[in-house]
């Protein structure tokens, strides 16, 4: 973890809370190991909304890839709890009830057991950008802290390995369905992280035919691209 | 992560609710199916991708399928099982603990959930539903078994004593060498009759002073333009690389790799004794029928067969370690050894001028005569003849005793109950055959019966198959017209029962020359063999092997197919058994038996091997109810 302020101008925590985050991992994961031996974390919050800047956090989902297996076990799902219920709209789409939203964890707990979750291990979301926008606010605003984990979009890896699909598949259903993956339940955080994961179960199958072996050659990859489309 | 368990997630809900549509999971408690799904990966395989493939270890995953079709295939690729979503694997392999036997392969994209080996034995203690369910399909749980015998021990063990074995064992013939001063055109006429592609050139105490080898005539004779008048000593490999001939095997192997040769000469006390190549090393790998059947046919020197007949036993105990089922590796055993035997034969009758002209026929005995060789086989054997005069009848004694003998020396011991073709008694015109097998049917005696239990299964070997297929003919008529006597079988048959136990599994011996055991041959396969030699014998089929008797006499006496089929699971499970539990002794250096503690086996085998045992029961069942017993 990079800690941009020194530590006495962190947020002051409950003593508990404290050296649970005094214990966050700080080293990155190394990016260079094989792709199957990597542990990666795929996760998927809820929000009051589409900005990402200043809508609240609901809900975080979350599950570990580990030895190319999502381990069902110690899955994250947690509810952050809101000081006030957010705007009936969303709550249509996200179908957690005013009680519910309620009921959540202690922001900077739920943010504790996110992080403690994770760990070094890099990040890989559907449209990642909204996800990590909003989880490195609540946890530079929640605990001061700043994790340095990099990122994977499936949204952007997926039409690097599967050019063909890439112009009929633009959302997370639309992959979903071309890769045939049934998912039980959607529309929760968890349900999307899970359905993410076995998406980016096959985009790590698909990369390994393509001879790509580790994160760090995944992550030139998509360096590279994005400087080609860019220009 | 810490060991306790998480609270149930969402996606643990969603998943128990989804397994929960399908057998087993739809019987068990909820507490057991969140454990399971707490316990749960998931993975992807593509297409085409491997599964899980054929090992000696235990596998460490069970694999549920989540989405997709997975084919399960045998060793020799074909394809046996095709799987869908909520079907599970390999239970066999992981309730036994050994390798599973099949190749298991996506068919199509396929999400599975896996749960590791402990997790799952830990599952069959907490859900009796869960047990029930991987451990009742008795039959194709038995099928699984039976392909998949892959006794891990086999394959590693094999190897290491194949090529622990001295290398004088490979040595086939006597090694061809030339003196240093042999021109090359003679060098190479000698290697051509011979067939051999290397030839040593040896000093006048016998020493190896040089070889050539085929590949060196390409570069150093045909490609330089040598003069074939050329003394062979200029082209030579001087000073070749030997090995003592009682060094290992395996030496052979380091050095060829080492050196990038193909040919090792061998030595005793400096002296050439053979020459062993690349391909004898590796031949010992690549045992297969064909070659050992057209080696058998080629070989004209009776000394060299007992090194075959160790061939025969070292493909047996490969194709039981790949896990071949016991119906097809007896009748290849039993094949193998009638090639053997019927090359002694020949080979003896060929060099005896006594025997011009006689009708003759070597019949093969017992299990034999069955085609149910297992590995520890001693000779059951007989012959009949056409006509013969004292003088001649003398002769086939002889002969007979020829054979008997080289029998001996090729890993089938002389019968100790002396019957063998050698001993007057069962050396007979085919009038006396009928004269002798007339009074076991009249007498009934316990003798009388047992010799028939033998005799009745003959077989001809070789010779004039005819005067057998007459015998056959004619006892099958004596038999039928003597329903006392079939009768008296069955009551002998009834009287050797399957050690199931009421209380305790089974029931043990309790003598002392082999405590706590149970006798896989007489108390296991004997009531099936006896059955169906009787169900053969009523019906007047000419069939001798278990099986096909089996078969041949379902359809007159009524017994459905799914019956029959499982009675022959049941007796090939018992042979196998009898086939894994000789080939442990032999590779332990101990003498090949059937008694085996079934404490012994894994849970699976035990089970099966009790169901295998309620199967005899049956068959006795329909006998006594046959016979009014």
């Amino acid at each position: 973890m990079i800690w941009p302020f020194g530590r006495r101008s962190l947020p002051p925590l409950d003593p508990a809370s404290d050296a649970r985050r005094a214990a966050l991992p700080r080293d990155a994961a190394d990016l260079r190991q094989p792709l199957a031996a990597m542990r990666w974390v795929v996760v998927d919050v809820e929000t009051g909304g589409l900005d990402a800047q200043r809508d609240p956090l609901l809900a975080i989902g979350a599950v570990a890839i580990e030895q190319g297996r999502v381990a069902l076990g110690a899955s994250l799902e947690v509810g952050l709890a809101q000081a006030e219920s957010t705007a009936a709209a969303n709550i249509l789409i996200h179908g957690i009830s005013g009680s519910e939203q309620r009921a959540g964890q202690v922001p900077h707990q739920a943010l504790l057991a996110w992080l403690e979750f994770a760990g070094s291990a890099p990040r890989v979301a559907f449209h990642a950008a909204f996800d990590q926008t909003v989880l490195q606010r609540e946890a530079r605003a929640q605990l001061g802290v700043a994790p340095n984990a990099p990122w994977f979009d499936a949204a952007v890896v997926a039409p690097l390995l599967f050019p063909d699909a890439a112009p009929r598949c633009q959302q997370l259903d639309q992959w979903l369905e071309h890769f045939g993956i049934t998912v039980y339940a959607r529309h929760g955080a968890l349900a999307d992280a899970y359905a993410t994961a076995e998406l980016w179960l096959v985009l790590l199958a698909a990369a390994e035919r393509e001879n790509i072996r580790t994160a760090h050659q995944l992550q030139r990859l998509l360096r590279a691209r994005r400087w080609l489309s860019a220009n | 992560m810490s060991s306790t368990l998480p609270l149930a997630t969402s996606l643990h809900r969603a998943t128990l609710d989804a397994l929960r549509r399908q057998a087993p999971f739809s019987a068990m408690t909820e507490d057991e199916l969140l454990w399971l799904v707490q316990h749960l990966s998931v993975s992807y395989y593509p297409r085409d991708s491997v599964l899980l493939a054929p090992s000696a270890a235990p596998p460490e995953n069970l694999f549920i399928i989540k989405q997709g079709t997975v084919a399960g295939a045998t060793a020799d690729g074909q394809t046996v099982l095709q799987l869908a979503a909520g079907e599970m694997f390999p239970l066999g392999a992981l309730l036994a603990g050994r390798g599973a036997a099949n190749r298991y392969v996506a068919a199509t994209d396929t999400f599975c959930y896996t749960l590791p080996a402990a997790d799952f034995h830990a599952l069959l203690a907490k859900s009796p539903e869960f047990n029930d369910f991987c451990t009742r399909r008795i039959a194709s749980l038995l099928e699984e078994s039976q392909r998949a015998v892959q006794s891990e021990y086999a394959l590693a063990l094999d190897d290491e004593t194949r090529f622990a074995r001295p290398l004088a064992s490979l040595v086939r013939r006597a090694p061809l060498s030339v003196a240093a001063a042999t021109p090359l055109a003679d060098a190479l006429a000698a290697m051509e009759a011979a067939r051999v592609g290397s030839v040593v050139v040896a000093d006048a105490a016998g020493r190896p002073a040089g070889i050539l080898t085929l590949k060196d005539v390409l570069a150093r004779v045909t490609l330089a333009r040598v003069p074939l008048a050329t003394p062979i000593s200029q082209v030579m490999t001087p000073d070749p690389a030997t090995l003592p001939a009682d060094a290992p095997v395996a030496d052979a192997l380091v050095l060829m790799a080492r050196q990038g040769i193909h040919h090792v000469p061998l030595v005793e006390a400096g002296r050439l004794v053979g020459v062993v190549s690349e391909k004898d090393v590796f031949a010992l790998r690549r045992l297969s029928v064909e070659g050992i059947t057209s080696a058998i046919m080629r070989c004209d020197d009776p000394a060299r067969l007992p090194a075959l007949a160790q061939d025969i036993g070292d493909l047996a105990h490969s194709l039981l370690a790949q896990g071949m089922d016991a119906e097809n590796l007896t009748a290849i055993i039993s094949s193998l050894n009638d090639r053997l035997t019927e090359r002694i034969i020949t080979l003896e009758h060929e060099a005896d001028a006594a025997l011009a002209g006689l009708r003759w026929c070597w019949l093969a005995l017992g299990s034999e005569g069955r085609m149910e060789q297992t590995l520890a086989t001693d000779q059951d054997n007989a012959l009949i003849f056409a006509e013969a005069d004292d003088a001649q009848r003398d002769a086939l004694l002889a002969f007979a005793l020829r054979v008997n003998h080289r029998l001996d020396t090729c890993g089938f011991p002389l019968c100790r109950g002396g019957i063998m073709a050698s001993n007057p008694k069962w050396c007979l015109p085919a009038a006396g055959w009928q004269q002798q097998f007339s009074l076991w049917i009249e007498h009934g005696s316990p003798e009388a019966l047992l010799n028939a239990s033998i005799f009745f299964d003959f077989r001809p070997l070789a010779g004039d198959a005819a005067l057998a297929l007459e015998l056959r003919t004619w006892l099958n008529r004596a038999a039928q017209k003597n329903p006392r006597f079939l009768h008296q079988m069955a009551g002998n048959a009834l009287r050797n029962r399957p050690p199931l136990g009421v209380v305790r599994d089974f029931v043990l011996s309790e003598d002392d020359a082999h405590p706590h055991t149970l006798d896989l041959k007489l108390n296991g396969a004997t009531p099936f063999v006896d059955a169906a030699r009787i169900f053969a014998l009523a019906a007047g089929s000419p069939q001798t092997n278990t099986a096909m008797r089996l078969r041949a006499a379902a359809p007159a006496l009524n017994i459905p197919d799914g019956e029959l089929a499982d009675w022959n699971r049941a007796f090939h499970f018992l042979q196998l058994l009898r086939l894994r539990h000789q080939h442990g002794q032999q590779r332990a250096g101990q003498v090949p038996d059937n008694h085996l503690d079934p404490d012994t086996l894994n849970p699976l085998d035990r089970r099966i091997l009790k169901e295998a045992l309620r199967q005899a029961r049956k068959v006795q069942a329909r006998l006594a109810m046959d016979y009014g017993l």
